[in-house]
């Protein structure tokens, strides 16, 4: 397949090697999930802007389709604990029990961030479709006791694309993450948001930093110019 | 009896109101002449750090030394510490950090050092999904990019504490001054 890019983006023309090859690329769409960005879910319980987690949504559609379209391999994250709790640290448990959004107590979406609820499940805008990975998650990072890496380099992919909230929160953690394993990171700055405009701000700045210390930050129309120069988008 | 560290947030560290020697560790990420060349203030960070290994050695508690890349290690005076070298940011990946303080107990984690955004941050995260009970010793850590300070330090408290707390070097020193050190074992 003929390979994408570089596309613009900060603070050098991504990727690195100049290039990607769709079919070693994974776009890994991080918790898009209604306890995070959906009425009624944690974030809302917890009294945010929701305007702010689903800023990115409607962005990364448009984004979501062209990367199927190019081929690339789809991952989704949630984040979410086992009814039981026994994967949930204590102490992460306590933090959110002090602010009245306790992991595992009911809410108005069903049991606050637990598997199989539907606050925990991905909103219907990114919803996964028959084929694409879903990665389960205990933390904010999506590689800590998953298996992500194992999924990544089983399909031998190089570059990854991320969009998701929070930017600060579980979007860096994992694409710090995954820069520390070698895999060349783009984040779309339009398809990402977090519960406080500053916070994403510097959380932008700080993949930025450094000559790039975590990889590099695009707009998304970048990487659908690239896409559809290529050919791979159909009308 | 519990105990905590002064003036901490957003919640009263450590969230179980234990303190100890034998479950205590100061990690110092970024703790390499590479990363302290390019943050800001390193030297008065390098100062307070050094401090504040003495006091977690004083009451038996155990100090991690982190180098990044191949670069040197900065020294401490006055205290050891187990140096532990990464390949990467993280101080957890690809390092025996977690089963050095799993395999001994160590469960909460004082944070500092060198590139609070990078280093500093990537340990700090995966500390806490990892289960450690952290606090981030804002004062204890050079920034990279001062603009950056605010939402370093934000981040953290956001949520009630999503990856732990913060707190300030004095408050950690006068905490540890009222912990009793851990009996040192007795030799025949």
């Amino acid at each position: 397949m003929t390979p994408v890019g570089p596309i613009e983006a900060q603070p050098y023309a991504w990727p690195y090697d100049a290039s990607f090859e769709p079919e070693r690329t994974a776009l890994i769409n991080i918790d898009w999930q209604t306890d995070f960005c959906g009425p009624g879910g944690y974030v809302d319980a917890m009294g945010y802007d929701l305007g702010l987690t689903r800023a990115g949504l409607a962005p990364t559609v448009k984004v979501l389709e062209a990367c199927r379209a190019a081929g690339m391999l789809i991952i989704h994250t949630r984040e979410g604990h086992l009814p039981d709790l026994s994967d949930c640290p204590p102490n992460k448990l306590w933090r959110s029990q002090q602010i009245g959004a306790g992991i595992g107590d009911d809410g108005p979406c069903g049991r606050i961030l637990v598997r199989g609820e539907p606050g925990w499940d991905i909103v219907p805008e990114v919803y996964p479709i028959d084929g694409e990975v879903i990665i389960d998650k205990p933390g904010k990072g999506a590689f800590y006791a998953t298996e992500l890496d194992l999924v990544l380099r089983t399909r031998a992919i190089t570059h990854i694309i991320l969009t998701g909230i929070t930017t600060d929160v579980c979007v860096h953690t994992t694409m710090r993450e995954a820069n520390d394993r070698g895999y060349e990171c783009l984040l779309l700055e339009d398809c990402t948001g977090a519960t406080d405009v500053g916070n994403y701000q510097a959380a932008l700045k700080m993949v930025t930093m450094q000559g790039g210390v975590f990889g590099a930050v695009a707009h998304s129309r970048a990487l659908l110019a690239s896409l559809a120069a290529r050919g791979s988008v159909d009308a | 009896m519990t105990a905590s560290v002064h003036g901490t947030e957003p919640y009263a560290w450590p969230y179980d109101g234990r303190i100890g020697g034998g479950h205590v560790a100061l990690v110092l990420a970024g703790w390499d002449e590479g990363w302290k060349a390019r943050a800001a203030g390193g030297g008065t960070v390098s100062q307070r750090c050094n401090e504040l290994a003495v006091a977690v050695a004083s009451i038996g508690g155990t100090v991690f030394a982190l180098t990044h890349r191949g670069s040197p290690a900065l020294p401490l005076t006055g205290v050891g510490a187990t140096v532990i070298a990464v390949p990467v940011v993280d101080g957890f990946y690809g390092t025996p950090l977690d089963a050095a303080l799993r395999g001994v107990g160590l469960t909460h984690l004082l944070v500092a050092g060198h590139g609070m955004e990078a280093a500093v941050h990537s340990t700090l995260r995966s500390a806490n999904d990892r289960g450690y009970e952290c606090l981030l010793i804002t004062d204890a850590c050079s920034l990279l990019d001062p603009e950056l300070g605010t939402a370093s330090v934000k981040t953290v408290t956001m949520s009630g504490g999503i990856f732990g707390a913060i707190g300030c070097t004095q408050a950690v020193l006068d905490a540890l001054a009222e912990i009793d050190p851990i009996p040192t074992s007795v030799t025949a």
